[in-house]
């Protein structure tokens, strides 16, 4: 059998003419979309016609209630909320398209981070009313180009129930971890994926500063996991909700309110204890970014993240404390959190000074 | 019979090739080779002048000889694997025998599972390592084997083999010498497809691997991260160059044509299929047995909790696992069109001999081969200024899923277009039919099954895409895979369970679709 080659061009004329139509069609859908965009903006906030939108990067744990930037529509402002990947991941992107940005403000990006970003020149010069901020968390800020929004605690969790019933006392420094006790009951973030892992290494490397790589060598020969991210982390964990093995995690001091808001059927309890120890402050700040279309709105948007409208929506959605401190605390928090009595808190510029090193020689031990 | 070489029986004019070949080549170009690049050129050029420092650098080093090395081996074991589960399966799908359509149904969903629950899974089945490496690859991709082999199958004509037992061929002798030829094609496509998603897995290897089992694509996600575009780069660049190897080489394979009739129809073997069909089940079940005893049991009590999460658990991030499910098959919708109009051209493009054709062959498996990670920041820096501003629409996460889709719609579609039979074209070209009539009337519903087939099967890759888009920032209402990881990244029951219901949610509206979908294939056969 053979083919006739003469057979079937209208298959292709056929194909050929849709699949040009269709695109030219997303190519015109594209353009117009670009075109109508201003004016879309303006008619749909219903506000003033003057209203622009001005476009927030966050991280993936961006959560807020809805209508919470309904303030701002009354000033003209309408708020666009775009999100990409964790502190990490959003300091790279503004690094990364700081000559044209896909945003206008970033929040979210940590003290982990910040530096990298500041480094780069990332950061538009704004001036801020920074009046209710904590002051602690102010210090050594290069507070005309981004602020605090708000912060939390890297710490080792454990699980409460595990230890009870084994009658084993719980780690109570996170030295206790790499004591025989605790033999492969430790698991970590991979700290060049994760930011609860790099929070935690750079927690080891500041108790432990000539040592902490021989830390890390006795931790993995304890039998300690890494995981990739916080997610695969909790799996593992043996009060995560999953069929997790291992009682101690690297989380949050505040993953017990959570366990409690989130409890399904509800209760009033947790059996997730935090360690006392070795807990690593994440600073979230927020900026103006190089290059923003509309900067005066979006220096407006910063502020906005500082007041007490915003502030208090923080805590209960996305689980940190908010830096105003006019905004107290929830109940929950107060009840079930650990406020943790000596943290680790490292300036941006001391963690850029140190991250992409230390990063190295930790891969080099715990990964290969 | 076995024309092995010869052209289709749509053989295209050399203005609808060329049209067809730059459609495919600028889909590719656009989304996928011009962000590398220029992801490329700052790892090698961030100041202006070239610097290759990092090349013998990378090259050099032991660890990412280890990598490479465990690349390979847990890519060419998951393949392996995925072939053995998946060809009795295929065989088993080819006709129709009670419990196809579940078998077709729940690889799929299978195989669109996001990576994280996929790899939750089987962390809960098994120790961490390569059993379970290639456990989850098995069950992502045997969906591929089943489908894309299977759909080749039941186009096959039976009586050769038939006539060579009536010969006197011993039923293996029959098995190898006609039926395997002529399967050749499609098991190519079917092994290069599952080796590559192994090769550039990562979602399965950073979440069921051990510590120091890194693939290329996790040692450029780290890589990456740390803004070092120069090794990543390289590392980008080794794994392109050994998926274009691969593709070069499977090409030569997957090209075997053959023409056939239409198979004949009508349930045959009933129980030796679904015994055969049974372990490629069984491995696609798994992620879904976890799901459903964690979604049916709260507490060690049956529950229906989980059906009222899907409305009412609220992270407050914009969507409830429901509206975030409809959102899901939007974009669904969208990448389906865009991946039929470019997979058809693809095939289209790659009908003749040509070293044109030759080119878009290997240019359409290239998203395949390229790092997500790499591809993701390179999307940020390449498409920010108009007209090309696509980082900025929601419409670059369809496109997106699209590059991924198109390579297996080729597949999916082609071995079925190289069997349709020249005789028939021809006959209606002899009765006067003109071009038009011989598409509409003869090819196209002789192509039905395996055009909708692909779009089906390209709908579940959309609804399931984990990896590429996770890279990409996400504006308006998240897609029920990106929920997913947002419910998944809380302590607390509540998100847990409405990540599973959810998880399970998408596996249903995949079977639904793939079940339309042959149910629309097998009206246009009865009629």
């Amino acid at each position: 059998m053979t083919m006739n080659p003469r057979q079937g061009p209208g298959t292709r004329a056929r194909i050929g003419s849709m699949s040009m139509c269709f695109l030219v069609v997303v190519g015109l859908v594209g353009c117009s979309t670009d075109d109508a965009r201003p004016a879309g903006e303006a008619g749909d906030s219903g506000g003033p016609a003057a209203t622009v939108t001005v476009r927030l990067l966050a991280h993936d744990s961006w959560a807020a209630s809805d209508g919470i930037f309904d303030p701002l529509l009354e000033q003209g402002i309408d708020v666009e909320v775009i999100t990409g990947g964790d502190a990490g991941s959003l300091a790279n992107s503004i690094v990364l398209d700081r000559e044209n940005p896909q945003a206008d403000v970033v929040y979210g990006v940590d003290n982990t981070f910040v530096g990298r970003a500041l480094e780069n020149d990332a950061f538009a010069v704004r001036e801020y009313d920074l009046t209710n901020v904590v002051p602690e968390l102010l210090a050594e800020v290069d507070t005309e180009r981004i602020v605090p929004i708000d912060y939390g605690d890297v710490c080792v969790n454990f699980d409460e129930a595990w230890f009870a019933e084994r009658e084993i006392s719980p780690p109570t420094s996170i030295d206790d971890l790499i004591d025989s006790t605790y033999s492969g009951l430790t698991v970590v973030q991979d700290a060049n994926l994760s930011s609860p892992g790099l929070a935690f290494l750079l927690a080891t490397t500041e108790r432990n500063p000539t040592g902490w790589e021989q830390w890390w060598s006795a931790f993995v020969s304890n039998d300690a996991l890494v995981v990739p991210d916080w997610t695969t982390a909790w799996a593992e964990f043996s009060a995560g909700g999953d069929d997790g093995a291992r009682p101690i995690v690297v989380s949050y001091a505040s993953s017990p309110p959570v366990d409690v808001l989130y409890s399904d059927p509800p209760r009033d309890t947790t059996r997730i204890g935090v360690v006392d120890d070795g807990c690593f402050r994440q600073i979230e700040y927020a900026g103006v970014l190089r290059n923003a279309r509309h900067d005066d709105a979006a220096a407006d948007v910063v502020q906005f993240l500082l007041s007490e409208r915003f502030q208090t929506d923080i805590p209960l959605n996305m689980f940190v404390w908010p830096s105003n401190r006019l905004v107290p605390e929830p109940d929950l928090f107060a009840r079930f959190a650990l406020h943790p009595s000596d943290p680790i808190v490292l300036t941006s510029a001391a963690i850029e000074e140190r991250r992409d090193r230390v990063l190295e020689a930790w891969t080099d031990i715990v990964l290969s | 019979m076995n024309a092995t070489g010869s052209r289709p029986a749509t053989g295209a004019g050399p203005v609808v090739r060329g049209a067809a070949s730059a459609i495919t080549v600028a889909f590719v170009g656009v989304l996928v080779l011009w962000p590398l690049a220029a992801i490329l050129r700052r790892g090698f050029a961030p100041a202006g002048s070239i610097e290759l420092a990092a090349i013998s650098e990378v090259l050099g080093s032991a660890r990412s000889r280890s990598v490479l090395w465990f690349t390979v081996v847990q890519a060419g074991w998951s393949t392996l694997a995925t072939l053995l589960v998946g060809l009795p399966a295929a065989w088993a799908v080819s006709r129709p025998f009670r419990g196809r359509a579940f078998v077709l149904g729940i690889t799929a969903a299978a195989f669109a599972t996001p990576t994280v629950v996929m790899g939750l899974a089987w962390r809960s089945v098994l120790d961490r390592g390569l059993l379970a490496v290639v456990c989850a690859h098995v069950a992502f991709n045997v969906a591929v084997v089943v489908h894309v082999v299977g759909t080749a199958w039941s186009g096959m004509d039976p009586r050769p083999a038939e006539a060579a037992r009536t010969l006197g061929a011993s039923k293996a002798r029959a098995w190898y010498d006609i039926t395997l030829p002529r399967l050749r094609g499609s098991i190519a496509a079917a092994t290069l497809l599952t080796f590559l998603f192994s090769f550039t897995s990562y979602g399965v290897i950073v979440v069921v691997g051990s510590n120091r089992q890194s693939t290329i694509e996790s040692e450029i996600a780290r890589l990456s991260r740390n803004l070092q575009f120069d090794r990543a780069g390289v590392l980008a660049l080794v794994q392109l160059v050994v998926v274009i190897i691969v593709a070069t080489t499977a090409r030569r394979a997957e090209r075997t044509v053959v023409s056939e009739t239409a198979a004949s129809a009508g349930r045959v073997r009933s129980l030796r299929r679904t015994l055969s069909a049974l372990p490629a089940a069984l491995v696609a079940v798994v992620p879904f047995a976890v799901l459903v005893r964690r979604v049916m049991f709260v507490d060690g009590r049956p529950s229906a909790r989980a059906l009222a999460a899907l409305h009412d658990v609220d992270l407050r991030v914009g969507a409830t696992p429901i509206r975030a499910l409809g959102q899901s098959v939007v974009v669904a919708a969208v990448a389906v069109c865009v991946t039929m109009v470019v997979g058809l051209a693809a095939i289209a493009a790659t009908a003749g001999p040509s070293w044109i054709a030759r080119v878009v062959d290997v240019a359409v498996i290239v998203p395949l081969g390229v790092s997500a990670v790499t591809l993701g920041y390179g999307y940020l820096i390449t498409f920010d200024e108009a007209p090309l501003r696509l980082r900025d629409h929601w419409w670059i996460v369809p496109l997106a899923h699209a590059a991924v889709a198109v390579p297996f719609v080729v597949r999916y579609i082609r071995p079925g277009l190289r069997s349709v039979d020249a005789s028939v074209v021809e006959a209606a070209a002899t009765l006067g039919a003109d071009a038009r009539r011989r598409l509409t009337s003869v090819v196209l519903p002789l192509l039905r099954p395996a055009i909708v087939g692909a779009a089906a099967f390209a709908a579940a890759i959309s609804l399931g895409e984990f990896g590429a888009t996770s890279m990409l920032a996400r504006r308006g209402e998240p897609t029920a895979t990106s929920l997913i990881g947002q419910l998944l990244g809380r302590p607390g029951d509540a998100p847990r369970l409405a990540a599973d219901a959810l998880a399970l949610a998408l596996a249903l509206v995949i079977v639904l679709v793939l079940a339309a979908g042959n149910r629309l294939t097998r009206t246009q056969v009865a009629r």
